[in-house]
């Protein structure tokens, strides 16, 4: 898949995730790299673009392996934010998957 | 790549932040180093993974001067943030910075011009008054009420440039809106290729 293309849907599959449960960086950043060829370096600036604009807060806590793990909670305006990116992907998605039909014949 | 290595490479990347910033940013790194070797993965593995801290610190940057252009509210910061990414455009993406110049001077030339406007019209208004009321066998040569009509004119050309300005800062600020956002598609596009 297109690179540029792929980086703007990590808002919304990270959004997505943390909208279910709440996540540490690193789990997170497993379960899309899994999924998507990124360079898991450059999730944390989205991590942390996220937080800033109030749609995650973080809380850390302790963990039995090293040092306490920082933990990111969806907020009323997360949750909204990705309700409405979750719609406009969706119709993105109908749009073009009808005009690859057309290509089809 | 060892943690501490890569962890001073990213900090040394993003060395121009606030201190507080810095700290934040390399302790969400740090953690990540510690619980891939919990998983039982090796630093070189985890380094990989992350992409290179070069990479990775200049995707930080971009993005913290992108959201410092949004959140500044006057002309002049927002045009200094426009300036700091071409910059650093020129040395991350050269190939991109000409993308982003071209449509840049020809909105700056065409700025230029739009500014150039009021202020000639203010200068010659001045001038011209000036000339006038300096020269006292001209005001008698033409008339007192003439003279004074012409001046009043000329008070209402000096308020169209007024006006004219008015509408250039709109105008400026709306360029500047629309870099920033054809300046945001850019970093888009060459953080991605990285990954």
């Amino acid at each position: 898949m297109n690179s540029q293309f792929k980086k703007g849907i990590i808002e919304l599959c990270v959004l997505s995730l943390v909208k279910n449960r709440d996540y540490y960086g690193y789990e997170l950043v497993e379960e899309i790299s899994k999924k998507v060829d990124i360079a898991e370096g450059t999730i944390y600036p989205i991590l942390r673009r996220l937080t800033q604009e109030n749609y995650f807060e973080t809380y850390l806590q302790e963990s039995d392996q090293g040092p306490p793990r920082k933990y990111y909670r969806i907020t009323k305006l997360g949750r909204d934010t990705q309700e409405s990116e979750l719609t406009e992907w969706k119709d993105f998605n109908k749009n073009i998957n009808a005009l690859l039909k057309m290509g089809e014949g | 790549m060892k943690r501490e290595v890569y962890i001073t490479e990213l900090g040394r990347h993003i060395r121009k932040l606030p201190a507080t910033d810095i700290k934040d940013i390399l302790a969400d790194y740090e953690e990540h180093f510690h619980n891939g070797q919990a998983a039982g993965k090796t630093d070189e593995q985890i380094a990989e993974s992350l992409g290179h801290p070069k990479a990775v610190g200049q995707e930080i940057m971009i993005n913290t001067l992108v959201t410092k252009a949004e959140d500044s509210t006057t002309v002049l910061q927002r045009a200094e943030v426009v300036l700091r990414m071409l910059l650093l455009f020129l040395v991350l993406a050269p190939f991109n910075f000409l993308m982003l110049v071209c449509p840049f001077l020809v909105l700056f030339c065409g700025l230029m011009a739009g500014w150039a406007i009021p202020f000639a019209l203010a200068a010659a208004t001045f001038a011209l008054v000036g000339f006038i009321f300096h020269n006292f066998a001209m005001v008698s040569a033409i008339g007192i009420l003439t003279a004074l009509s012409l001046s009043c004119m000329w008070i209402g050309i000096l308020g169209v440039a007024v006006l004219i300005s008015l509408v250039m800062l709109v105008l400026t600020k709306g360029s500047l809106n629309l870099l920033i956002a054809y300046v945001k598609w850019n970093v888009n596009f060459i953080t991605a290729r990285k990954a």
